[in-house]
């Protein structure tokens, strides 16, 4: 998958990986290689902008914890980022059964 | 270097992020504890070496430029905090205007009548002439000035107020505001400041401040306000100069400054005192130059021009003074000191300062010439006294701002160096 249509829809996959449960930098970005089959493979640490943003937006929080004598920073989604989350996987939803719809890959 | 590929990469890191030093140790906290992660699992799956898991590690966290560009704030974002840093100096010189205004009505009304020659009642073109009519004014009108004060202390309150709300709001959302190269701020303050003054000096008679034709106090102000905002202005574009001449020295030498002695503080800090001078000194026959052009065509009267050229020579000789001692220092091979910061300012404030009091108090506002000849040289003088009292107070309050950084910023954890942001003029966060 092309990169820049990776990146329009990177909140949507940020905020799902994170509705599981808070999770540092390093596992988001994990899960999302895992659940995607390793198709979303993008820079790792251009990730963390968008997890800032995304924040700074209010849609998620963040805390600082210690790891292995390290700082680490946890990030958790807000009730405004389920609220977002829920919002934007209808979008998704109709969008794609409306792309699936004109390639004739739905009844 | 430490050999370790993450330390490198995260030296790479901070040397290429261009945001706020509480962000950028956040960002690199935050790198670090994702490549070691990264490497320990490496390590384990891949049975690799160390070295080798850390720079796999790397290879999948991305090229170092490609992660800071991703970091850099959107070019509005850099603008609106460009613009918000300069509304403290904004605000600062308003106050200072006011200040400066309500010492001179009130030496106006309490020493009857100190005067410095005719004033100028009204001012016209005849062709291409100014035209100036002289009388005296009388009493000051109190009230009008005070309005005008008023206002000036509003003005600055809602620029302040303005500023910290938006910052505070800044600083909740976890963002604060972006960061700034070295003498950005002081660059965009000079566009308002000299603005003000050209516009001052342009709008017949010059009284963007007030409109106050009979207090000969408030009078003083709308002149003195006219020659700092454009002094204070140029003060503000030269400093920007040597904010970012500075940043380019050190991030080229990059080594720390070996310690030095008293004394060679001691030399530094005159050095840099006549440097400024000199550089006032300059600036006062330049704005003189213009004035006169302005109030006399090419009629300049003697007396003038012995004052202007006065100014240029004592400019020139604190210049030379201080870069024959600078020469001189680099050839015996001796280490320049770094001074403190805002120490060399600090004494250049006190330094301006007793040279407007001394004007003020002792010499009748003649210390650069006893001229009463034209409209043009009492500009000269009414300015250059008004122009050293806010300029001296502009810069002690940023040598204040600079020394309150410096301490800050060495209780810092880590003692990681905090980046000069905008080395300003204003107060800029």
């Amino acid at each position: 998958m092309s990169r820049e249509r990776l990146k329009g829809n990177l909140d949507l996959l940020l905020l799902s990986v994170l509705s599981a449960g808070p999770a540092h930098g390093y596992a988001v970005i994990t899960a999302l290689r895992a659940r995607s089959g390793g198709t979303f493979d993008l820079p790792e640490g251009t990730v963390y902008p968008a997890l800032h943003r995304l924040e700074g937006a209010g849609l998620l929080s963040s805390s600082w914890g210690d790891a292995d004598g390290r700082r680490r920073r946890v990030y958790a989604l807000t009730g405004q980022g389920e609220a977002a989350l829920a919002e934007q996987r209808t979008e998704w939803q109709r969008f794609s059964s409306g792309i699936a719809a004109v390639l004739g890959w739905q009844a | 270097m430490s050999g370790d590929p993450v330390d490198e990469y995260l030296a790479e890191l901070r040397a290429g992020l261009r945001t706020t030093p509480a962000r950028t140790a956040e960002i690199l906290a935050e790198a670090e504890d994702h490549l070691r992660e990264s490497a320990a699992v490496a390590k384990r799956g891949g049975h690799l070496s160390e070295a080798a898991a850390q720079r796999a590690a790397i290879e999948a966290f991305g090229p170092a430029r490609r992660v800071t560009r991703a970091h850099r704030p959107s070019v509005w974002a850099f603008a609106a905090a460009a613009c918000l840093r300069t509304l403290p100096l904004v605000a600062a010189f308003l106050l200072l205007s006011a200040l400066a205004g309500a010492l001179g009505l009130w030496r106006e009304i309490t020493m009857s009548g100190r005067s410095y020659g005719s004033q100028v009642i009204t001012e016209h073109w005849d062709g291409d002439r100014r035209v100036t009519m002289f009388g005296d004014f009388g009493t000051p009108h109190l009230g009008q000035a005070v309005a005008l004060f008023v206002g000036c202390v509003l003005a600055a309150v809602l620029l302040v107020a303005g500023f910290v709300i938006v910052r505070r709001r800044g600083d909740r959302s976890g963002h604060g505001l972006v960061w700034l190269p070295p003498g950005l701020v002081p660059l965009v303050a000079t566009i308002p400041l000299i603005a003000f003054g050209m516009i001052e000096w342009q709008i017949p008679p010059g009284r963007v401040v007030g409109w106050l034709p009979n207090a000969t106090g408030a009078y003083e102000i709308v002149l003195g306000s006219r020659f700092a905002a454009v002094l204070t202005g140029i003060g503000c574009a030269l400093r920007a100069v040597a904010v970012m001449a500075d940043g380019r020295v050190e991030a080229a030498s990059g080594s720390p400054v070996r310690r030095v002695s008293a004394s060679a503080y001691a030399i530094e800090t005159a050095m840099k005192a006549c440097q400024m001078l000199g550089g006032y000194l300059l600036l006062c026959a330049l704005m003189a130059t213009l004035g006169l052009n302005l109030s006399l065509g090419a009629s300049v009267a003697w007396p003038v021009t012995t004052a202007i050229a006065g100014c240029v020579f004592a400019a020139v000789l604190l210049i030379a003074g201080f870069a024959a001692v600078r020469q001189r220092r680099r050839r015996s091979g001796l280490p320049p000191a770094r001074l403190p910061r805002g120490l060399a300012l600090l004494v250049s404030a006190t330094l301006l300062l007793a040279l407007a009091f001394a004007e003020y108090e002792f010499f009748a506002g003649d210390v650069m010439g006893r001229i009463h000849v034209s409209s043009g040289a009492a500009d000269l003088i009414l300015g250059s006294q008004w122009a050293a009292v806010l300029m001296g107070t502009c810069v002690a309050l940023r040598s204040l701002a600079s020394v309150v950084k410096w301490y800050l910023a060495r209780g810092e954890a880590g003692g990681r160096q905090a980046a000069g942001d905008g080395g300003d003029l204003a107060p800029a966060g």
